[in-house]
């Protein structure tokens, strides 16, 4: 009997996957565009695009920068080697990076070995990597004036990791959050050691040779203590994640979570005890590991920008200071809005007070790594007003807090929230951040402003109680 | 007999595609009507639109003459309890954390939650079942325990997306067994159902909805056998 052709079978996934996609895509197009709108469009998008990159010298404004680019790239080949992998590791933490979903994965129930579509799988990334990088590197050359070969070795570097980290990433995905972790932060380490030491060539090196080494050893264990059923979940939720789609439809694609480190502790088992706190809790955390990617981008990036902004200008720090804080007390009342959209809580009744309660300490919590950088800050120009300036920044978090999680709770109520004058209060009042550069004392007003979040609080209660 | 649930001139459209249109009906306190009609015809989408799920662009829905969805959302969703027609139960949570989940969310007394949990696990035969996740439960225990769930409160409205789906004959006795108690209680039920034979005896009147649109609308006993799409173009 011969044997049937996996490569065959993998392609009528693969092809039937892309014609699906199109087809909803050619829908999303004809719900949203007319062929009229979309022929005045092209031609507009044609135009600008021609008058920026043909007729103008557009290109030629900006070759300081290219220049300075090319220096950089030229001056830190060995660091930016070095940080390449890392993203591999970090993507390890929600990302298999083999994207077997549960059709690939069925392949392996026929007659068809799950290892070799793996195989394939892997070597179809790799070879749709390589055209995208060539095609991404001869559109740099043709439209910059960075010098051709050094971007070619970029990218002939940034396709060899890409398929060097293949397996480091495929196992890691599968190992313990702390063994992750520790890979993480030890590589971290290393690059930051390298860089004040000078020694990024050698620690690139070193890094470059534990990845072959790493995949050396791997390639025998491959397939062993696989968690095929959070693979499938992940890559599932990753092919058929669809944003505009999902904007368009008003549908949210949400991973289908079936496995949860956490869920074979016996504790984990045991009935509530009967209160609010103790159930919302739950759902709390299930909520915030369903989105922990955003979650950490938001929050890392926040630090991130307050940590590089002091390099630049005082006033720039502040000016970030106010945008963190506006930033974050929005997306603190969006994920809270968003746990009534998910799971069965979307079917129940909402005592979104009681919700609001319990979130709470979590949203503090959360802007702690914002706030760090921030304490930094202050005491590097430490002065007596710097007290007040901290708590400046914190009552403007409570009060922005407090308005737009009042705003969540209206929306939840279907109550269709009009622009009051305590939310243009709350944002005008983070002007006060920036002003207390030129005008320390400013800094007083914080406490006018927790007599007015109180106040707030205290009508939120009265007006709970009469409800 | 006053009026439980009022749906006048629902329209849900993505675009320029209408899924619901012009729906208008009432449903009276303590009677069950059954949506009836074939695959897409618009009934899942008209149980997440009375729940909240699905937005809807226009029309009102008002529960008790008072609780308009539009305008008091929060105390709407009080009055209902819903079973989808896949459980929708979180892999986080055990069948007895549902429970609790649902008695908190419908501010049901400790012991009274308690005593209806013992009584409908015992009755759907879930017993040693309770501290297990959705995952280590089959297809039908899984319906069960979102079926368990929403009987737990009392509720003037019971949206149910094909009650009998994926419980076995027992279960599906039982399951009419309390409905009948809750119907005689004063619920007011909307179904679901291609099983219309099941649901005869319970259902006092039909919807009968294609593409979107109330085809027939009256009496249970008046209801002929749906006929199929083809047949009726």
């Amino acid at each position: 009997m011969s044997h049937p052709s996996s490569w065959q079978a993998y392609w009528l996934i693969r092809s039937n996957r892309f014609r699906k996609k199109r087809a909803i895509k050619k829908q999303l197009v004809q719900l949203s565009f007319d062929k009229t709108t979309t022929f005045y469009s092209l031609i507009v998008g044609g135009y600008v695009f021609a008058s920026i990159f043909i007729f103008n010298d557009f290109m030629r404004q900006f070759e300081d920068y290219f220049i300075f680019i090319e220096q950089q790239m030229v001056e830190r080949f060995w660091l930016i080697l070095t940080i390449v992998p890392i993203r591999y590791v970090f993507k390890s933490f929600r990302n298999p990076g083999v994207l077997i979903t549960s059709s690939e994965y069925q392949l392996g129930m026929l007659p068809h070995s799950i290892k070799k579509i793996a195989y394939l799988v892997a070597i179809e990334k790799w070879i749709v990597q390589l055209i995208l990088y060539l095609v991404i590197s001869t559109l740099i050359i043709l439209i910059t004036p960075i010098d051709a070969q050094l971007i070619w070795i970029y990218f002939l570097l940034f396709w060899i990791i890409e398929v060097l980290m293949t397996i480091p990433q495929w196992k890691l995905f599968q190992a313990h959050l702390m063994v992750k972790l520790g890979i993480f932060l030890s590589l971290i380490i290393l690059d930051i050691v390298g860089t004040m030491v000078e020694q990024s060539k050698l620690i690139s090196i070193v890094i470059l040779s534990m990845v072959i080494i790493a995949n050396f050893l791997l390639r025998k264990k491959l397939f062993f203590h696989i968690h095929w059923g959070r693979v499938t979940e992940v890559n599932n939720y990753l092919v058929w994640s669809m944003p505009l789609i999902s904007k368009a439809t008003k549908t949210k694609f949400r991973r289908e979570r079936k496995y949860s480190i956490f869920q074979n502790r016996a504790s984990r088992k045991r009935p509530f005890a009967y209160t609010d706190v103790a159930i919302h809790k739950r759902l709390w955390l299930q909520h915030f590991r369903e989105n922990i990617e955003l979650i950490l981008q938001v929050i890392g990036g926040l630090f991130l920008a307050i940590v590089i902004l002091p390099f630049i200008h005082d006033i720039v720090v502040l000016i970030g200071s106010a945008i963190s804080i506006h930033v974050y007390t929005s997306f603190v009342a969006s994920m809270f809005m968003d746990r009534f959209h998910s799971g069965i809580v979307q079917v129940l009744p909402w005592d979104v007070n009681s919700f609001r309660n319990t979130m709470k300490h979590w949203s503090v919590l959360g802007f702690i790594p914002v706030m760090v950088p921030i304490i930094i800050y202050s005491i590097v120009h430490f002065s007596w007003w710097s007290v007040g300036f901290l708590f400046l920044i914190f009552t403007l978090f409570v009060m922005n807090l407090t308005v737009k999680m009042d705003n969540a709770v209206d929306l939840l109520d279907k109550k269709i929230s009009q622009l009051s004058i305590k939310d243009v209060l709350a944002f005008l009042s983070l002007s006060l951040i920036v002003l207390c550069e030129s005008q320390p004392f400013i800094s007083l007003v914080s406490i006018i402003l927790l007599a007015y979040v109180l106040y707030l609080n205290k009508n939120a209660k009265r007006r709970k109680h009469v409800g | 007999m006053s009026n439980l649930l009022v749906v006048n001139n629902l329209e849900v459209a993505i675009k320029e595609n209408k899924l619901l249109d012009n729906i208008t009906f009432t449903l009276s306190q303590g009677s069950v009507i059954a949506l009836v009609g074939h695959n897409g015809a618009g009934k899942s989408t008209l149980m997440k639109t009375i729940m909240g799920i699905q937005e809807k662009n226009n029309g009102e829905i008002i529960i008790e003459e008072k609780y308009n969805q539009d305008t008091s959302f929060l105390e709407y969703k009080k009055k209902i309890a819903f079973i989808p027609e896949e459980p929708l139960l979180m892999s986080e949570l055990t069948a007895m954390q549902h429970f609790q989940l649902y008695g908190k969310s419908y501010q049901m007394e400790k012991s009274e939650l308690q005593r209806r949990i013992d009584r409908y696990v015992e009755g759907f035969e879930l017993q040693g079942k309770l501290n297990e996740y959705p995952e280590s439960l089959s297809k039908g225990m899984r319906q069960k325990v979102q079926t368990i769930c929403a009987m737990l409160p009392d509720v003037p409205l019971l949206l149910i997306d094909e009650p009998f789906m994926g419980l076995d004959i027992y279960a599906v006795d039982y399951f009419e067994e309390i409905l009948r108690e809750k119907i005689a209680a004063g619920t007011s039920i909307l179904l679901t159902t291609h099983q219309l034979k099941r649901v005869k005896d319970i259902a006092d009147q039909f919807i009968m909805l294609q593409e979107g649109k109330i085809l027939h609308k009256g009496l249970i006993a008046e209801f002929e056998t749906i006929k199929r799409r083809s047949e009726e173009r």
